[in-house]
């Protein structure tokens, strides 16, 4: 179809319009806001597709695309018939029709009549509909963030580090109690990966203790300025693949991750090399150990000799098994028998237990030394003159005894009154007591007292007494003897911890033998088995779960410091 | 306009190519953090901490770089499809792998507001996927082929016609009437546009008080037939512009949450790698 269309375009002064002509040709002519309209309508009021017309027997058509109808002739209306003379209302467009001119199927007139007023001006002037701000744009939000995100986690942190001296001391007691605290001093503390560990808490603020050049990581120097004694893993000069030299302490003690603890207590760092240590150091002795479960029997060190003072290590529970030359005689299975020991008192019998002589030192880690006086005297009581019950040999001191047994005869042989079982004493010696000697009879009582220490000290009261407990050295004659030094054993196993206390609550013979061992010599240390039955490794289930740093310790205290001494290296010092 | 990628939702570019490549990346960091033993507790500072912080990071910048991508029209609109893809799915992995870098240790300090902020960013840009999902829908039912400005039009209009016929109506009804045509408005403040509605509206004050006036009175006057049917029909072009400018908003807020934060992301993730390296 071809129709005309005839713009009506602005009013002239004297009332008419100026007119533009326009021939448009389609198979059907829509109305519309959209670009592909045969008639292109701009106002915001007209839809995308508004109305379509066609041409039909009879004339044109006119037909709504939307949902909107159109006036036709003052009536609403979504389709109508149009014959020339006909008013269309769209939106703020008037359509006429008219006579159609030759060459063509219809024509009308198209006024843009109703332009937007002053009321959508208006209501536009009062509505706020613009999305694109809220207060600022996106832009300007965005700004903000990045300036504030910068000026605390950069900016502020940066002039704090600037106004400190690094390298302070921890301990002095300004920074132990917070030290500076203005807002900048502390605006690096946003820079805090993790928590300060326990033990470095009391100087947790001051983060230039450590951090004390930017850019450069903590210094072991910085560590050592304190812990100036954590010894090597290992020979250095042996074994230098387990060589600390070079290493920096940040390097396993972690500061600032998670937890209090800055030491590594997880098995496979140590079971890394140990799991197999041959491959790493050769020359080892060193047992592998995987875990708790597989660790080797222990090798409880005991002395070999005493002149010269050796000792070497025995595997527990290998036959013949490992000897302690103590230079002791003392039967546990004879004290802790059964039927219980005569009483001191001579009246009944009691039954020992183990408390009776071994207890715990006050930390709870070790059992304190077994002392004569505390837990022997009572039963072994050093007297050796019948007739002399008080007097008691002095102990832990063989001359002061010999003296003391001498000194008593003497006294008694002055003093007279001397009634011994033995009838060959002297009659100056069993005389009344108090009667004056001349000194030929002093002489004599003296001579008798010589000879009758001596004679004690070399038998039964003496040197059996001693020997009793004690080996006995020989000396070159008689009353020449001494006792043997003694040599009692602190710790099986000096490169291992133990603390009783933990296990305080398992009767001393779940781990000890003692009630079976007849003889001083044997290690009453229990073997790994015994340890196995409760413990297991890290990851054990079922059992207590042991890491190697429960008893183990990693720095050796019998090696060289590990790194050298900082104590030049820190300005306050 | 016959190239089928062109309809194709972002989520399911290309047979799902990056949600694929993102789930390749996430699958290796969860593996290789549990098979990871380190010295001490999982942390940042580990050869794995440091791997996964630096791809996040990487990834971060890129994920940002869309902002500046997403105006270079000339590159093309499918191949933003593209990067929309990626972005989307790279993102959501950053949610793992930032996670698997804290070691799960937090704190109130710059690094875990770092990994607050990809969370947060992450979170606000779930909302705008969800957002596109389901507003532009029901924005073109709601429009029916008017622009808010076509909307706005047409109140106008009405307000004219309003004026028109009620010129004999009482004191009280005109002055209502007045008010409905000279204070109405649309939108506002964000919570305003937000919500859609605006309570206090003149329009529906006029329309309630003539709807009441007169059903105890009964209409004599075909003019005020003809009011009442008017505010209704304003009514609810207004009830529809609201809702556009509702729309609007809620299509357009995500992203004054998305940028910002991205971009304070930006800022917080510089002062933690510098923090990291300064107090190394």
């Amino acid at each position: 179809m071809k129709v005309l269309v005839r713009h009506m375009l602005k009013k002239t002064r004297s009332g008419g319009y100026a007119q533009r002509d326009e021939i448009v040709e389609a198979p059907s002519i829509r109305f519309g806001r959209g670009a592909d309209c045969e008639i292109h309508l701009a106002d915001p009021r007209i839809l995308l597709h508004h109305v379509e017309m066609t041409e039909r027997p009879g004339g044109l058509f006119l037909e709504s695309l939307g949902s909107i109808d159109f006036q036709a002739n003052e009536k609403l209306t979504s389709a109508a018939s149009l014959k020339p003379g006909d008013s269309i209302h769209l939106g703020p467009y008037d359509l006429v029709v008219l006579e159609p001119e030759d060459g063509v199927d219809g024509a009308f007139s198209l006024e843009y009549a109703r332009p937007l007023g002053d009321d959508l001006t208006a209501l536009q002037a009062r509505s706020n509909v613009d999305t694109s701000r809220i207060g600022i744009g996106i832009r300007g939000w965005a700004w903000l963030m990045f300036l504030i995100a910068v000026g605390i986690g950069i900016a502020a942190p940066v002039a704090s580090h600037f106004s400190k001296t690094g390298g302070i001391d921890p301990m002095a007691s300004e920074t132990r109690n917070g030290g500076m605290e203005t807002l900048l001093a502390r605006a690096d503390e946003v820079w805090l990966s993790g928590p300060v560990s326990g033990v470095h808490a009391h100087f947790g603020g001051q983060c230039e203790t450590c951090h004390v050049n930017a850019f450069e990581q903590v210094a072991n120097t910085v560590c050592t300025a304190c812990h100036d004694d954590a010894g090597h893993h290992a020979e250095p000069d042996l074994f230098p693949v387990a060589s600390l030299e070079g290493q920096r302490c940040g390097s396993c003690h972690k500061e600032h991750t998670d937890g209090n603890d800055l030491t590594i207590s997880g098995e496979t760092f140590c079971t890394d090399c140990h799991n197999e240590l041959s491959t790493v150091a050769a020359d080892s002795r060193l047992k592998d150990v995987g875990g708790f479960e597989s660790h080797p029997e222990f090798h409880p060190t005991v002395v070999k000799s005493h002149d010269p003072m050796v000792f070497e290590r025995l595997e527990i529970g290998a036959q013949p098994g490992p000897v302690d030359r103590s230079n002791l005689k003392f039967p546990h299975s004879k004290h802790l028998t059964e039927k219980g020991m005569r009483s001191p008192s001579g009246e009944g019998r009691v039954q020992l237990v183990c408390g009776d002589c071994h207890q715990p030192e006050t930390g709870g880690v070790a059992m304190l030394p077994v002392r004569f006086e505390t837990a022997c005297a009572s039963c072994h009581r050093l007297q050796f003159e019948p007739s002399a019950p008080e007097r008691v040999m002095p102990h832990g001191d063989v001359a002061a005894a010999k003296l003391f047994v001498e000194d008593t005869y003497a006294a008694l042989a002055l003093r007279g009154g001397f009634k011994a079982e033995e009838t060959d004493a002297p009659a100056v010696v069993r005389r009344i007591v108090g009667t004056a000697l001349t000194e030929d009879q002093r002489q004599e009582a003296l001579d008798w007292a010589d000879s009758k220490a001596a004679e004690v000290l070399d038998g039964r009261y003496g040197r059996g007494l001693c020997g009793q407990c004690h080996e006995i050295d020989n000396g070159d004659g008689l009353r020449d003897w001494s006792v043997a030094p003694v040599h009692l054993t602190t710790r099986w196993l000096p490169k291992g911890y133990f603390t009783h206390r933990a296990h305080k609550d398992r009767t001393c013979t779940t781990c000890h033998a003692a009630p079976d061992s007849d003889n001083s010599r044997d290690v009453l240390m229990p073997s790994v088995a015994v340890c196995q039955d409760c413990h297991g490794g890290e990851f054990a289930s079922g059992k207590t779960r042991t890491a190697c740093t429960d008893c183990h310790g990693f720095h050796r205290e019998d090696l060289v410091p590990a790194q050298p001494s900082s104590s030049a290296a820190l300005q306050w010092e | 306009m016959s190239d089928p990628a062109v309809h194709e939702s972002f989520l399911v570019h290309r047979g799902l190519k990056y949600f694929k490549l993102a789930l390749l990346i996430v699958v290796a960091a969860v593996v290789a953090y549990i098979w990871h033993r380190p010295l001490g507790a999982p942390n940042g500072g580990t050869w794995l901490g440091y791997t996964l912080g630096g791809l996040s990071a990487a990834i971060v910048l890129w994920l940002t770089w869309f902002g500046v991508r997403k105006r270079q029209y000339a590159l093309g609109a499918t191949r933003l499809k593209a990067w929309l893809s990626a972005h989307v799915y790279l993102g959501l992995a950053l949610v793992v792998l930032t996670t698997l870098h804290t070691g799960f240790q937090v704190g109130w300090n710059i690094h875990t507001a770092a990994y607050a902020l990809v969370l947060l960013t992450v979170a606000s840009g779930i909302f705008g996927i969800y957002v596109y999902a389901r507003y532009p829908r029901l924005m073109t039912a709601n429009r029916a082929g008017l622009t808010l400005n076509g909307m706005m039009t047409q109140i106008a209009e009405l307000d004219q016609e309003i004026r028109e016929s009620s010129k004999h109506l009482p004191q009280e009804v005109s002055e209502a009437l007045l008010r409905a045509a000279q204070e109405t408005c649309i939108g506002g403040g964000i919570f305003r546009k937000l919500s859609g509605r605006d309570p206090a509206c003149p329009t529906g004050k006029a329309q309630r008080l003539m709807e009441t006036k007169y059903a105890e009175t009964g209409i004599d006057d075909p003019n005020i037939g003809k009011v009442i049917a008017l505010l209704v029909r304003k009514s609810n072009l207004l009830r529809r512009a609201r809702r556009d400018v509702q729309i609007q908003a809620i299509l357009r807020i995500w992203l004054f949450f998305h940028v910002p934060l991205a971009v304070g992301l930006l800022g917080t993730l510089c002062a933690h790698v510098l923090a990291v390296f300064f107090y190394w």
